[in-house]
């Protein structure tokens, strides 16, 4: 499927704030049956922008703005053809590839640790008592078991914006029972981890389609490393198994290695964020 | 030299000329007091002594020496602000601010200069106020004039021996004003003559006065002398100048900044004033004086000091925030 | 004292004779007297804190400057065993520095060592999001501190590595002045090697490490400011490599260059000698709420805009578990066999190590793997019951943060209390400098547990020094120490 993606970000000062430093992780990646045909970057006020690939092989804008000023605003436009699931590597072909500087390639234990936001709470333990597979080595049964974590969560946890910040923690979205898909993504990475079964959070976004939500905004969701398979998306917030309606951003351990903006700025004003994120199917597919 | 680098070492210079001001302002008012006072009411209860006396000598003492208030003090309560009080400048308080400033310049100053200034703040920390006020007050004055022999003696003279210099006599020059100009509305025309010797001795001034003039203290003299005398390095014209100087060092030959030209009409205001003048109207000449003075702080922060010569002014406090985005 | 047959002595041998380096020093002792060595070790100590050398700490928000006891009495090492030491620890250096660039880059050695894979991927100071960033030269730890000790027969061992940001080397300087001037006739009877080649060393390395254009390289010492408590060190190194002590908020990052604040308006720096630590050294990479640090200041490095001494994610290497695993680097890379062994090391990751851990508690040292400074340790034979039973427990919830070794009984050397002479254990750091060549400085920090009995020997929990004296061999060119 082509698709086109805009992604404004807009941050508006109570006053002049200067020396601002700013990362971005915006670009799609390419891999995993996706390419980024094009990708255009605009910032006002104008300013020099570096990239580099961070350690888990993300596409990292950044820029820095010394000058007084009272706004910033992040355009990225993105043409991506995402495929779908049958271009992972086949059963028993292993990792896909061999380990690269980039994380991309890196080993899966590289996701199996987990830090806070994604905290080994014992309401997690007992998810993943409840959902483990009897045998971690079978990619059958890990997939049908995340599968299963995947509706779980779903069913039991209540889609609310609002009730939640990007720095809730897991053991708090198991007291509200309820989140956005930041929070769901981090729970099915806690579970899944205290399973055995290595787990990474995606930061990307979602096409507009009957029933899903996600779309207007960054969306988030999780893959797993299936033994046999590689990694496969899991979007508990749906649910569904990641698919050509999802463009991978970037991945990492939680939100923190992916947050699509992170910046400091030198003044006292306070800010007031305002996102957009508009997806287009280009070929009607 | 670094911005900060250079905020430090001002800082340093006028927190030890302030502590020495007001360690020498203390003990003299102190004498002065007692003077006057003759026996307070109650010896043995020193709280009961301000009250008794039924006038406001420790308030009116307090304001000049920068503090905002309005009740009544005791002797002893306005003794515990001064030295160690945290409402407004106190001995301690200057002390310890610019042994701190010392340490965040610590590779800038001689190790003797460093190992002054730590060594005063910790006599001062371990001295026993109640027992032997005087004595503390006086190892102020010899701690901090010992610091500045050593500046002079042990540090090249560059520009942060320059820098030292305009935080000092800038300060210097502020306090010898308001002393004046506040003790020249207090007093009346006939006030008795040790009250206009104790205005002398703040400035350490008093033998200088009678070298020059052998004779009565009176307001108009007195004036001349602390404000606008060329010599006396405690005049407030003397010490502009001496400020006036270093700025100039700093910015090198022919350059004009904003802190220079500043100083260049503080040092105005002393050369061309009218000494019967400011005699008549103290209050118009200190505005004029502390705008001045206002705008010189000011100015040396934006030249030297601040964090950025692309930061605007108000962005002096940098709390870093987070631009973050959640995803939904 | 009881416990002192199991011990080393470096200074005495066991019927109290002095070891033969040592019978120079000894009789210079004994002539002068009980008396006279007091006197010299009360001026000693004045001498430090005349000379503000003291680190700071802070109790109720108020900053206590204490100097680190110091004891005349030096320890001698002769030149055949520190050539020994030294070829031992240009090469552990040389193999961490090896990893350090493999790890973050291609990870062959993971591939191959299965075990310390698993010790690495697990390792909360392996860094991941830095794999792939280029540093200059390929270096990663240009300052290290490899922590030595001596064992009952007097062998040496490594205990712990230190290559994020190793301190104590103003005091080695500072140690030498002061006993130069204290006790100056002991060193005629000697040939001791010099230590202070360090600081021009450390800056030659450090301008090396700019961008190939730049001439004439501007290098800055970056610490977290006068709340630290090596902030002495941090001024004392500054001031002898005539560079700029800075903080975070005299430094700006604009399109990856750095720069500092100065009167005269932006002024770029090429090298950052940082002591302040990963997390805080930009609110960007690390801790959004640091001050400590600049915004910015990793993707310059990155961009190879600036250069930063130690680089970042070096704690990897200083994991307590990966620890384990040195030989198997020198061996790996350097296809040698390490010349300093370590110190038997159980990783409570693995079942049967973990098994033996909880069983022998009391008979281990057990630490936890990220920690350092004498932190997070536990010393099973000194503790209590319920110390042990606490340890067990955690231990037995987060293995993967803890590794135990066996008690090593340090040697001892006597130190003067005050009032007479004890027994201290203690231990050696030296500090090897890594630039176009690896350099040992001769000796290094001895370390001295003044608390009867104690075997810890940090700064923070009560430890004193001594200078320690490298006298020069038969082959040694270079000139005696001499004043000056």
């Amino acid at each position: 499927m082509r698709l086109e993606v805009v992604h404004t970000t807009r941050f508006r000062y109570s006053g002049k704030i200067a020396e601002t430093v700013m990362e971005l992780r915006v670009r799609p990646l390419d891999g995993l049956g996706q390419h980024c045909r094009d990708f255009d970057l605009r910032i006002t006020p104008r300013s020099a922008v570096g990239s580099y690939r961070d350690g888990f092989g993300n596409h990292v804008h950044y820029f820095n703005h010394l000058a007084p000023h009272d706004q910033i605003a992040v355009v990225s436009r993105s043409l991506v053809e995402t495929g779908s699931f049958p271009n992972l590597p086949l059963p028993g072909s292993g990792s896909g590839g061999t380990p690269s500087a980039y994380g991309q390639d890196g080993f899966p234990e590289d996701f199996l640790d987990s830090r806070p936001p994604v905290v080994q709470v014992a309401g997690v333990r007992r998810l993943a008592d409840r959902f483990r597979p009897a045998d971690l080595e079978d990619g059958a049964a890990v997939e049908a078991a995340l599968d299963a974590l995947t509706e779980h969560i779903h069913a039991r946890f209540e889609y609310r914006p609002d009730i939640t910040t990007v720095y809730t923690a897991v053991d708090e979205v198991l007291k509200l029972r309820s989140g956005v898909c930041q929070d769901f993504a981090h729970l099915f990475l806690a579970v899944a981890r205290a399973m055995g079964v290595a787990a990474r959070y995606v930061s990307g976004y979602i096409t507009r389609v009957d029933g899903h939500v996600g779309h207007g905004a960054s969306h988030a969701w999780a893959e797993a490393w299936i033994p046999g398979r590689g990694w496969i998306g899991y979007d508990p917030t749906n649910p569904v198994k990641a698919g050509d309606h999802h463009v991978r951003v970037a991945v990492g351990r939680d939100y923190r290695d992916v947050a699509p903006t992170r910046g400091v700025y030198l003044g006292a004003a306070t800010e007031a964020l305002e996102v957009a994120v508009d997806t287009r199917v280009l070929n009607g597919g | 030299m670094l911005s900060r680098v250079a905020a430090s070492l001002h800082r340093l210079g006028r927190d030890l000329e302030r502590a020495d001001h007001l360690a020498r302002s203390l003990d003299h008012h102190l004498t002065l007091w007692l003077d006057r006072g003759g026996v307070p009411g109650d010896p043995a209860n020193p709280d009961s002594w301000g009250r008794n006396r039924g006038d406001d000598f420790w308030v009116r003492f307090l304001r000049l020496c920068g503090h905002d208030l309005d009740q009544r003090v005791s002797q002893r309560e306005a003794l515990e602000r001064t030295i160690v009080g945290t409402g407004g400048p106190s001995i301690y308080g200057a002390v310890s601010d610019a042994r701190r400033a010392a340490q965040a310049v610590r590779p800038s100053l001689s190790s003797e200069v460093y190992e002054q200034v730590n060594g005063l703040y910790w006599r001062l920390d371990e001295s026993d106020r109640r027992r032997d006020l005087h004595g503390l007050l006086r190892q102020v004055q010899l701690g901090v004039n010992l610091v500045d022999g050593l500046i002079a003696e042990t540090m090249v003279h560059d520009q942060t021996w320059d820098f030292l210099r305009v935080g000092k006599y800038l300060e210097r020059a502020a306090n010898v004003t308001r002393l004046v100009t506040t003790k020249l509305v207090e007093l009346a025309p006939g006030a008795e003559t040790a009250q206009w010797a104790t205005v002398l001795r703040c400035c350490s001034a008093f033998e200088a006065y009678r070298w020059r003039f052998s004779a009565e203290v009176t307001p108009e003299r007195l004036t001349g002398f602390l404000l606008f005398d060329q010599a006396l390095p405690r005049s407030a014209r003397y010490c502009v100048g001496e400020a006036l100087a270093a700025v100039a060092r700093i910015d090198g030959p022919g350059a004009r900044s904003r802190p220079y030209r500043l100083l260049g009409q503080a040092q105005a205001l002393f050369e061309y004033s009218d000494q019967a003048e400011v005699v008549a109207a103290p209050v118009g000449f200190a505005g004029a004086f502390g705008d001045l003075a206002g705008g010189i702080e000011e100015a040396l922060a934006a030249t030297y000091f601040q964090p950025s010569r692309h930061a605007s002014q108000d962005l002096a406090s940098p709390p870093p925030a987070w631009a973050s985005q959640g995803q939904q | 004292m009881a416990e002192r047959d199991g011990l080393y002595d470096e200074m005495l041998l066991p019927g109290g004779a002095p070891r033969p380096p040592y019978e120079p020093l000894h009789a210079q002792v004994a002539e002068m007297g009980p008396e006279e060595w007091r006197r010299r070790h009360d001026l000693a100590q004045r001498s430090f804190r005349d000379h503000g050398i003291t680190f700071t700490v802070y109790q109720d928000d108020r900053g206590v400057d204490k100097i680190f006891p110091f004891d005349l009495l030096p320890r001698i090492i002769e030149a055949g065993v520190w050539a020994r030491l030294e070829a031992g620890l240009k090469q552990r250096v040389r193999a961490l520095n090896r990893f350090l660039e493999d790890v973050y880059g291609e990870r062959r050695i993971l591939h191959e060592n299965r075990a310390l894979r698993d010790v690495v991927l697990s390792s909360p100071l392996f860094l991941r999001e830095l794999c792939g960033l280029p540093v200059p030269r390929g270096l990663h730890s240009h300052v290290a501190g490899i922590d030595l000790v001596r064992d009952e027969r007097g062998d040496f061992f490594v205990l712990e590595d230190n290559l994020r940001t190793p301190s104590g080397v103003s005091y080695v300087l500072a140690n030498r002045q002061v006993l130069k001037r204290v006790l100056p006739e002991a060193f005629t009877r000697y040939h001791v090697r010099a230590v202070d080649a360090y600081c021009n060393q450390l800056l030659a390395n450090l301008r090396w490490l700019a961008p190939p254009d730049v001439e004439d390289p501007t290098v800055v010492l970056l610490t977290p400011g006068i709340y630290n408590s090596a902030y002495f060190e941090h001024v004392y190194l500054a001031k002898q490599m005539g560079v700029e002590l800075v903080e975070g908020s005299d430094l700006l990052v604009d399109r990856d260059k750095v720069f500092m604040r100065t009167t005269q308006g932006l002024e770029q720096v090429h090298v950052i000698y940082r002591r302040v630590d990963d997390d805080w050294i930009d609110p960007i990479f690390g801790r959004a709420d640091s001050v400590l640090g600049a915004a910015g200041l990793v993707n310059a490095c990155r961009a190879g805009g600036v250069a930063l001494a130690n680089a970042l994610g070096n704690g990897v290497a200083d994991d307590k578990a990966v620890y384990a695993f040195v030989p198997d680097m020198v061996r790996f890379y350097l296809d040698e066999d390490a010349i300093l062994p370590n110190v038997e090391t159980f990783l409570c990751s693995r079942e049967k190590d973990l098994a033996h851990v909880l069983a022998n508690m009391e008979r281990l040292v057990v630490k936890r793997v990220a920690e350092s400074g004498g932190y997070g340790m536990l010393i099973g034979p000194a503790a209590s019951a319920a110390e042990v039973a606490a340890f067990r427990r955690r231990v037995a919830a987060h293995p993967r943060d803890y590794i135990a070794q066996p008690v090593v009984s340090l040697s001892v050397q006597p130190a003067f209390d005050g009032r007479t002479m004890i027994d201290c254990h203690q231990d050696l750091r030296p500090f090897v400098l890594c630039g176009e060549d690896i350099t040992v400085m001769p000796g290094g920090l001895t370390r001295v547990a003044l608390r009867h009995g104690s075997l810890v020997v940090n700064s923070s929990q009560g430890g004193g020094s001594r200078d320690t004296w490298v006298l020069a061999g038969a082959g040694d060119a270079e000139e005696p120490e001499s004043d000056g």
